[in-house]
């Protein structure tokens, strides 16, 4: 069954939306991401012209954030001191990352920085995770435990601006949380991605908070930067495709609760691994999209800029 | 459709006077809905000449073409390793859809040798560009052609204009899902030998209709209040999905 989408100006089969948001869900279920930074390059594939993806994609992430935070607000797992520091960066890299996905569209460039901003961060988180998730399991094979230092001082403990958070039982400069807040905003308005997976390896290694706040709190800025994203996409581009973002919504909605269940029951460093591998496969695809030949050197672009 | 079949009836009833040269359209308009999956159109009309006169080469192209809209074409070139666009050419005013049909004598050969043999649609075969003195503007040109066809905008060979009789004829238009918002021109040429001898110009539109219509004028009419809104919809289908994925 066709759907015409009324922003995307095309039609496209419901199922495959649904398919799409339905399997994407299952992985982020399963692994506690945004998805994200597999629904764009997905929706860029099937056609959808990549400023209606991402801004799109960004609405479709405030409904699959906003049932995760308050998930973890129930629990007690948010962090908002943390959260707003981290967002009034978010919410500045965000108008940043329009503006500049606006100059980029205007020079012919924003499909190449959108492709090189998924290969440099993919490749770097996907092969960090690997490593990591690899390190673990042998670990766990020669079954020693390895104990870290508790508290490890750094060159970013040295930075100005210092601020207690209660409750990650931190006392560092605010300076940190709110450069990664600028980034992960910039990201999600050029990437169309909730920034979870640079964020929450950040707030582990980079500020050092407990496990147990980071889901709770990535989440809670992730929230607002894209509904900031949405808000700002759809105000200077007018690239936010409601009909798009709710089906791969009703789609997503189904599969995260499955891909938690399996979750559940399935061991998760091994799964981990593979969450890497999959990671490095879509920098892999788009990396060899980048450096061969395209089969037209010509491409069409509306406007005149 | 009914419509239509009482025309053509009309038409072959009444005696077709030799000199004559009428054409029509089945629809004005090509309404998009949610369930919008392409239109079909029927134009048909009648030939001056009857078919399988003495000349040598007579027959009907019709061509159909619009909105023009500001296009930009660019190329990549290699750098440090990575293809990426490098230069370009701009079209002000390059067709966004253009399809084209030819009765037998025609339907065989080039698009591009019969419509420059009769100097029809040179405009969008060769677009002017933004500012004179392009490098290499041909090739921008015929990238531009070529880009069109393979998005399944432009045709890439006639379509069938069909002769029934002598002077009636009639073609079946397909405009595709992704056919461009705007009005068009249907453009119908009864050429003999070497020249065109009879032209008609009329008017098609393509809008948006319904639901689809109503969201992309809000979108664009008030796309502060419709991001505020796309917002709230996400919101409570998120907080709706956690909910039920509590109580189950």
């Amino acid at each position: 069954m066709q759907i015409y989408l009324p922003v995307a100006e095309l039609s496209v089969d419901v199922f495959l939306l649904l398919g799409m948001g339905a399997g994407v869900g299952v992985l982020s279920g399963l692994f506690g991401v945004g998805g994200g930074f597999l629904m764009t390059p997905l929706l860029i594939f099937i056609g959808i012209p990549p400023p209606v993806a991402v801004a799109s994609e960004a609405n479709q992430l405030v409904a699959t954030s906003v049932s995760g935070v308050l998930a973890h607000w129930r629990r007690g797992a948010v962090d908002f001191k943390m959260g707003l520091v981290l967002l009034s960066g978010g919410v500045l890299g965000s108008a940043l990352g329009v503006w500049l996905f606006k100059l980029l569209r205007g020079l012919g460039q924003i499909d190449l920085a959108i492709s090189l901003c998924y290969v440099v961060f993919l490749g770097a988180v996907g092969s960090l995770m690997m490593a990591e998730s690899l390190r673990a399991l042998l670990r766990r094979r020669k079954g020693v435990a390895r104990r870290g230092k508790l508290h490890r001082h750094t060159w970013i403990h040295g930075l100005p601006l210092k601020m207690r958070f209660q409750k990650s039982r931190l006392y560092i400069s605010a300076v940190m949380p709110f450069l990664i807040g600028v980034l992960v905003g910039l990201l999600a308005a050029i990437m169309g991605v909730g920034g979870g997976f640079i964020m929450v390896p950040a707030m582990i290694y980079l500020l050092g908070m407990p496990t147990s706040m980071v889901a709770g709190t990535s989440l809670f800025q992730i929230l607002f930067v894209v509904s900031t994203v949405t808000l700002l996409q759809s105000a200077a581009n007018q690239t936010v495709d409601v009909i798009l973002a709710l089906l791969l919504l009703a789609g997503s909605v189904v599969g995260v609760q499955v891909g938690s269940r399996l979750g559940a029951r399935l061991p998760s460093e091994q799964f981990r691994v593979l969450l890497a591998a999959l990671v490095l496969a879509v920098c892999l695809k788009l990396l060899f999209d980048l450096v061969t030949r395209p089969e037209d050197l010509y491409s069409l672009h509306p406007g005149l800029l | 459709m009914r419509a239509l079949a009482a025309a053509l009836l009309l038409a072959a009833a009444a005696p077709a006077s030799a000199d004559q040269f009428v054409v029509d359209v089945s629809e004005r308009t090509v309404a998009i809905t949610a369930g919008f999956t392409g239109a079909e159109l029927v134009v048909f009309g009648t030939a001056a000449e009857p078919q399988g006169s003495t000349a040598e080469q007579h027959g009907v192209i019709v061509v159909i073409r619009g909105p023009e809209q500001p296009t930009m074409v660019r190329r990549k070139e290699r750098n440090f390793g990575v293809w990426a666009n490098h230069g370009g050419v701009a079209f002000p005013e390059a067709p966004a859809f253009v399809w084209v049909a030819a009765s037998e004598a025609f339907a065989e050969q080039p698009v591009t040798e019969i419509l420059g043999k009769y100097e029809i649609g040179q405009d969008f075969l060769s677009p002017a560009p933004a500012a004179a003195g392009a490098p290499e503007l041909a090739e921008f040109q015929a990238a531009l052609v070529r880009r069109k066809q393979a998005a399944g905008l432009y045709s890439a060979e006639f379509g069938r204009v069909d002769f029934l009789g002598e002077h009636l004829f009639r073609t079946r238009v397909a405009f595709p899902a992704n056919v461009p918002v705007g009005s068009y021109r249907i453009e119908v040429f009864e050429v003999r030998d070497d020249r065109v001898v009879n032209v008609t110009a009329s008017a098609l539109h393509v809008r948006k209709a319904g639901l689809e219509a109503a969201v992309f004028r809000f979108a664009h009419d008030f796309p502060i209040l419709h991001g505020l809104v796309a917002i709230l919809a996400a919101l409570m289908a998120g907080w709706f999905a956690g909910a039920v994925a509590r109580r189950t």
